[in-house]
C-alpha cells in the first residue's frame, strides 16, 4: 500500500500588517508554495471560531490540507481554539503547528530587510520539515479505579476520606493505631477558637462511618504498593486485635476484669525514658490504661483491642467475662491487598525526641514536661497547683543540631497553653523565653490576647540551660533579656518545652515502601509552590504534616487539596495526552538510562527487559528522550526526528556574513520559551543571530541534537531552563547540565570548542536577560570564529 | 618613679585592616540573637556587654566597639556559646579572634 503523502496547507495571520509591513510577504509565500508537500499557501482573511467553523480554504479541491502551519503571532489561548475548531471539522489538532515569525524576532525593524526574508524563509522550512513527520495523535483513556488508599487516619486523612466519599468514591482508609483520630484527637485544644478537636473529629467520623464505601483498616501498615496511578495494587498487613470487630460491642466488661494496667499508648511521646511520677504528676500524660482497652485514641472502631505482649501467661479474664464471646486470642497477622486508583499519604508528624536536648533535663527532672504533655495536663487539676510556669520555645526547632526548619505551630501552641491555663488559674504566673513568636494571619490576635493577660511575660532570649532544686525540684532558669542585655532569673514550678515537629517514622518507613522522595528534613515535596499536594510519583498525593509542619487547620486544607487532585484517577476512565514517550525497541539497547533519569520513575521493564513509560505515571516532560543516547525514545508528538529534520533544513547562511555567528537555542516552554518570545513582541533588542526552538523542558535536549545542529554548522548552542529548584519536573534542568559532561568530550573529538554549547537560567519574565545572555554570546562566538563545519 | 605607659591604640585604616586579618566574620551572619550564648557563658553577666551584644557588635561592623568591649576582659574561654548556639556560630572562636585583635593593636610608648 503506498504511504498516503502529507499535504500541508500554510496559513498567514497577519490582521495588523506588520508581517506584510517587514518581509515580501507574497514571494515568501510564493517559495513556500514550491516545497514538497505543501499543497496551500494562503493568507487567511479569517480565524477559525464560532463565527468560522471550517478551514479558511479556498479552491483546492481533491488536495485538502491534511496538516496546516499557522504563520504569524496568534495569542495562545487564541490558538487552542483554533486547534480545537478544526480539529472538529477533521484536521486532528496534532496535525497542527504554529510558525511565529514575531516571535522569532523577524519583524524586529532594527533588521536587514534581506536577512529578514532569508530568516523568514528558514523558518518556514523548518516548519514544513517538522509537519511533514507530524502524526494524528488520539486522546487515550485508560480504565481506572474508584478507590483511593488513604494512610492515616489523623485528622487530614479522615478529611480526606471524607471529601473523596462526598464524591462518590471508594476509600480504603489504613492506619497503624487501634483508632483514629492521630495526635490531633490528643490534643485538648486547638488555636484559634481554643476549643476541643474532638468535637471536630467526631463530627467527620460521624459521617464517615456512615458511608458505605469506606473500608477502615485500623492496626494495618502498608508493605508494598505496586502498579501505576489508576491501578495500584497494596499488599498491606494488619496486626491482629485479639477481638473479634463484628461481635464486640464495646460494652467494656473485660476492661473491668482485666488484670494488667499499662502504661498506653507510649508512641506518641516517643521517649523511651519512663516518666518521673514522684511528684505528683503521675495524672499526667501517659494513659494508665488495662491491656484491653478500647481502640485509641478515639474509640472508632468500636471494637476494643487488647495489647497481647502485657497478658500475663494463661490469663483468660477477659475471654470468660465476655457476654459476646468477642475475645478470639488466637487471630494471626493477615496480610490483604487492596486496590486503588490513587493513593494519598496523610502520615503526620512525630514529636522531635526531647530528651535530645540534653541542656533542658527532659526526663531526668521531674518538672520538666514536653508541649504534648502539657496538653494532658490542661485536662487534670493538678495544673492548678503550679504557681509558675516556664515556656521554651524552639525547643529542638530552628537549631542546626535539632530541626533546621521551624515546626510553624508551636508558638501559636504555646500561647493558646497559657490563654487555657490562665482560664483556669488565673493567678498562675507565665515566662515564656523566646527568640522569635511567629504568629502568622489572625494567629495575631492570639498573640495579642495572651500579652495582655496580667502576670506572662514574654522574654526575648533563651535559656541554655536549667536547674533543679534538688529540695523540692523547682526549677532555676537564666536567660538574658537580649532588649536590655540584662540577666533575667526565674524560679519555676513547672518548665515546658515547646517541641518541634519532626517527619513521623511512619513516613520514613513509606519512603522506603512507596519509592516515594522526600526532602532533606524527610517530608514529601516536589513542587512546592506550584503544586503542593503533588510528590514526585505520579498517583500519591500528599496532604497534612506529612509534606511539612503545619496546623490542624493547613493539614485539612490540604488534605482537601490532595483529594481533589486524586480523582483524575480515580474516575472510570484516565484521560492521558497522547503525547507520551515511545521507546523505539528496534534501537534501544537497554542501557537503563531513561529508568534512571526519570524524574517521576515512570519506566518499568517489559517481557524482553525493554523500557516501557507506565502511561498514567508519566507527566511526559521528556527528560528521556534528553537523556537516552541512542535517540530511541521520542514524545509522540515532537520526536527526535522531527527536531533533527528541522534543524537539517536551518539555512546556516541567513544572516549577512559569514562571521555572523548563528544560534541555535532550545528553550523550555515553561519559562525561557516564553522570555524569549516576549523579548521579540515587545521590541527588546534581541539579537536576530538566533532561532529558538521550544521543548518541554530543558533535559529534553538530546545531546545528539545539539552535535547534530554542530555538525551542520551552526556556531552556538543555547540550552534555555530554569533555575536551580524550580524546574516542574523537579530537575531537568541539572540533568541536562550534567549531562553537557558526556557532551564535552563528544565535541572535542568533532573538533568543536565546547564553549560553543552554552546553558543559560531563564525565569519567565527574564526578556531582558535573554537579550544580553545573546548578545554576549554572540560577541563570544565572533571571537572564537565560525564552526569550522560552516558553509 | 617609673612612667605609667601610655596605652594607645592605631587607629584609622590600618587598624582595622589589622582586625580584620585577625576576625573571621564571616560565621557571625547566622547570628539570631536569640541570647542562647549569653546564659550559657560562665562570665555572662560580669562585664557590661555580654557575649550577645559583642557578636552584634560584628554584625554592624563595629569593630571598635566589639574589640573594646569590657566581656573580652571576663571570657573564659570555657566554648559554652559555641556549643550552645542553635545556628552554629563559633562565638568563642570569635571572642578569642577579637582578644588576638585587642593585643596586636596595643601599642606601648
Amino acid at each position: 500500500m503506498k504511504k498516503p503523502t502529507s499535504r500541508i496547507g500554510i496559513f498567514v495571520w497577519d490582521p495588523d500588517a506588520s508581517l506584510r509591513n517587514s518581509i515580501d510577504l507574497d514571494s515568501l509565500l510564493n517559495r513556500c508554495r514550491s516545497l514538497k508537500n505543501v499543497v496551500c499557501c494562503e493568507q487567511a482573511e479569517a480565524l477559525p471560531g464560532s463565527d468560522v467553523p471550517e478551514m479558511p480554504v479556498r479552491d483546492v479541491g481533491d488536495e485538502r490540507p491534511d496538516r496546516i502551519i499557522w504563520v504569524g503571532h496568534i495569542d495562545e489561548s487564541r490558538y487552542q481554539q483554533i486547534r480545537q475548531t478544526l480539529s472538529r471539522s477533521g484536521v486532528n489538532p496534532y496535525l497542527q503547528i504554529l510558525c511565529d515569525l514575531k516571535a522569532q524576532g523577524v519583524c524586529s525593524p532594527s533588521l536587514d530587510p534581506n536577512v529578514r526574508a532569508r530568516k523568514a524563509a528558514t523558518l518556514l522550512k523548518m516548519a514544513v520539515a517538522r509537519a511533514r513527520l507530524l502524526e494524528p495523535l488520539e486522546p487515550l483513556s485508560l480504565p481506572g479505579i474508584d478507590t483511593a488508599l488513604v494512610i492515616g487516619a489523623g485528622v487530614a486523612g479522615l478529611h480526606a476520606s471524607l471529601s473523596l466519599l462526598n464524591m462518590g468514591f471508594g476509600v480504603h482508609l489504613i492506619e497503624r493505631d487501634s483508632g483514629v483520630g492521630g495526635k490531633t484527637a490528643l490534643l485538648e485544644r486547638f488555636y484559634p477558637k481554643i476549643c476541643d478537636p474532638r468535637c471536630g473529629l467526631d463530627f467527620v467520623c460521624r459521617q464517615l462511618i456512615r458511608s458505605e464505601r469506606l473500608s477502615l483498616h485500623t492496626l494495618t501498615t502498608i508493605a508494598k504498593l505496586e502498579g501505576a496511578p489508576g491501578a495500584f495494587t497494596a499488599t498491606v498487613f494488619q496486626q491482629p486485635r485479639f477481638v473479634d470487630s463484628a461481635r464486640c460491642d464495646g460494652c467494656g466488661i473485660c476492661q473491668d476484669v482485666c488484670p494488667i494496667r499499662i502504661s498506653g499508648h507510649s508512641r506518641y511521646f516517643q521517649d523511651e525514658a519512663p516518666f518521673p511520677t514522684s511528684t505528683g504528676l503521675s495524672a499526667l500524660a501517659k494513659d494508665a490504661c488495662k491491656a484491653i482497652h478500647p481502640a485509641m485514641p478515639m474509640r472508632i472502631p468500636t471494637a476494643f483491642v487488647i495489647e497481647r505482649d502485657c497478658c500475663p501467661e494463661n490469663c483468660d479474664a477477659c475471654r470468660t467475662a465476655c457476654p459476646n464471646g468477642a475475645i478470639e486470642f488466637e487471630q494471626e497477622p493477615r496480610e490483604k491487598t487492596l486496590d486503588a486508583g490513587a493513593v494519598l499519604v496523610t502520615t503526620g508528624w512525630d514529636p522531635y525526641p526531647l530528651s535530645r536536648l540534653t541542656e533542658f533535663g527532659y526526663g531526668i527532672h521531674t518538672r520538666v514536661i514536653g508541649n504534648l504533655e502539657m496538653e494532658k495536663l490542661l485536662k487534670t487539676s493538678t495544673v492548678n497547683d503550679f504557681k509558675h510556669v516556664a515556656f521554651i520555645q524552639c525547643a529542638g526547632s530552628r537549631d542546626n543540631r535539632h530541626l533546621p526548619y521551624c515546626s510553624s505551630v508551636c508558638c501559636s501552641a504555646t500561647l493558646k497553653q497559657i490563654r487555657y491555663l490562665k482560664e483556669q488559674s488565673p493567678e498562675t504566673t507565665c515566662t515564656v523565653f523566646y527568640q522569635d513568636i511567629r504568629t502568622p494571619g489572625f494567629e495575631e490576635d492570639l498573640y495579642r490576647e495572651v500579652r495582655s493577660l496580667e502576670k506572662v511575660t514574654f522574654v526575648r532570649g533563651l535559656p541554655s540551660g536549667v536547674r533543679a532544686q534538688p529540695s523540692d525540684g523547682s526549677l532555676n532558669l537564666t536567660a538574658e533579656d537580649t532588649f536590655s542585655g540584662k540577666p533575667i532569673r526565674i524560679e519555676a514550678d513547672l518548665l515546658v518545652l515547646a517541641g518541634g515537629m519532626a517527619p513521623s517514622t511512619q513516613s520514613t518507613e513509606l519512603a522506603r515502601t512507596l519509592n516515594l522522595p522526600s526532602n532533606q528534613y524527610g517530608f514529601f515535596e516536589a513542587h512546592h509552590q506550584c503544586f503542593p499536594e503533588e510528590s514526585q510519583r505520579s498517583g500519591i498525593y500528599v496532604g497534612g504534616c506529612a509534606r511539612d509542619p503545619m496546623s490542624v487547620a493547613q493539614s485539612i486544607e490540604s488534605s482537601h487539596l490532595a483529594a481533589m487532585k486524586a480523582v483524575r484517577f480515580l474516575r472510570e476512565f484516565v484521560q492521558v495526552e497522547p503525547t507520551y514517550p515511545v521507546v523505539d525497541k528496534g534501537k534501544c539497547d537497554q542501557c537503563k538510562r531513561c529508568v534512571e533519569e526519570c524524574p517521576f520513575s515512570s519506566f518499568v521493564f517489559d517481557e524482553k527487559q525493554f523500557p516501557e513509560p507506565v502511561l498514567t505515571r508519566c507527566r511526559q516532560c521528556g527528560n528521556c528522550m534528553g537523556v537516552c543516547p541512542l535517540g530511541a525514545i521520542s514524545l509522540r508528538n515532537r520526536t527526535v526526528r522531527q527536531y533533527a529534520a528541522a534543524i537539517e533544513v536551518l539555512e546556516t547562511s541567513f544572516m549577512n556574513a559569514r562571521e555572523e555567528p548563528l544560534i541555535l537555542a532550545f528553550l523550555c516552554e515553561n519559562d525561557a520559551a516564553r522570555a524569549a518570545e516576549e523579548a521579540n513582541i515587545n521590541g527588546i533588542p534581541v539579537p536576530p543571530n538566533v532561532i529558538h526552538m521550544s521543548v518541554p523542558c530543558a533535559g529534553a535536549v538530546n545531546n545528539a541534537l545539539i552535535a547534530d545542529a554542530l555538525s551542520l554548522g551552526i556556531d552556538g548552542v543555547l540550552i534555555g531552563g530554569c533555575k536551580d529548584g524550580q524546574c516542574h519536573y523537579v530537575r531537568g534542568n541539572q540533568l541536562v547540565r550534567k549531562r553537557s559532561g558526556d557532551l564535552q568530550d563528544k565535541l572535542k573529538t568533532m573538533m568543536i570548542e565546547p564553549v560553543r554549547v552554552r546553558f543559560e537560567s531563564l525565569e519567565i519574565r527574564d526578556s531582558h536577560k535573554y537579550a544580553e545572555v545573546l548578545k554576549t554570546f554572540v560577541q563570544d562566538l565572533k571571537a572564537i570564529g565560525p564552526n569550522p563545519f560552516k558553509i | 618613679m617609673r612612667d605609667t605607659p601610655t596605652i594607645h591604640r592605631p587607629a584609622g585604616k590600618f587598624r582595622d585592616a589589622l582586625i580584620h586579618l585577625s576576625v573571621d566574620t564571616s560565621g557571625i551572619r547566622a547570628c539570631v540573637q536569640c541570647g542562647r550564648c549569653t546564659s550559657a557563658c560562665t562570665a555572662g553577666f560580669l562585664a557590661s556587654e555580654t557575649p550577645r551584644q559583642v557578636v552584634r557588635h560584628l554584625q554592624w561592623n563595629e569593630l571598635e566597639a566589639a574589640v573594646g568591649s569590657s566581656f573580652l576582659y571576663q571570657c573564659k574561654q570555657c566554648i559554652g556559646c559555641t556549643v550552645q548556639c542553635p545556628q552554629g556560630v563559633d562565638v568563642a572562636g570569635v571572642v578569642q579572634a577579637l582578644m588576638k585583635a585587642r593585643f596586636l593593636t596595643l601599642e606601648t610608648k
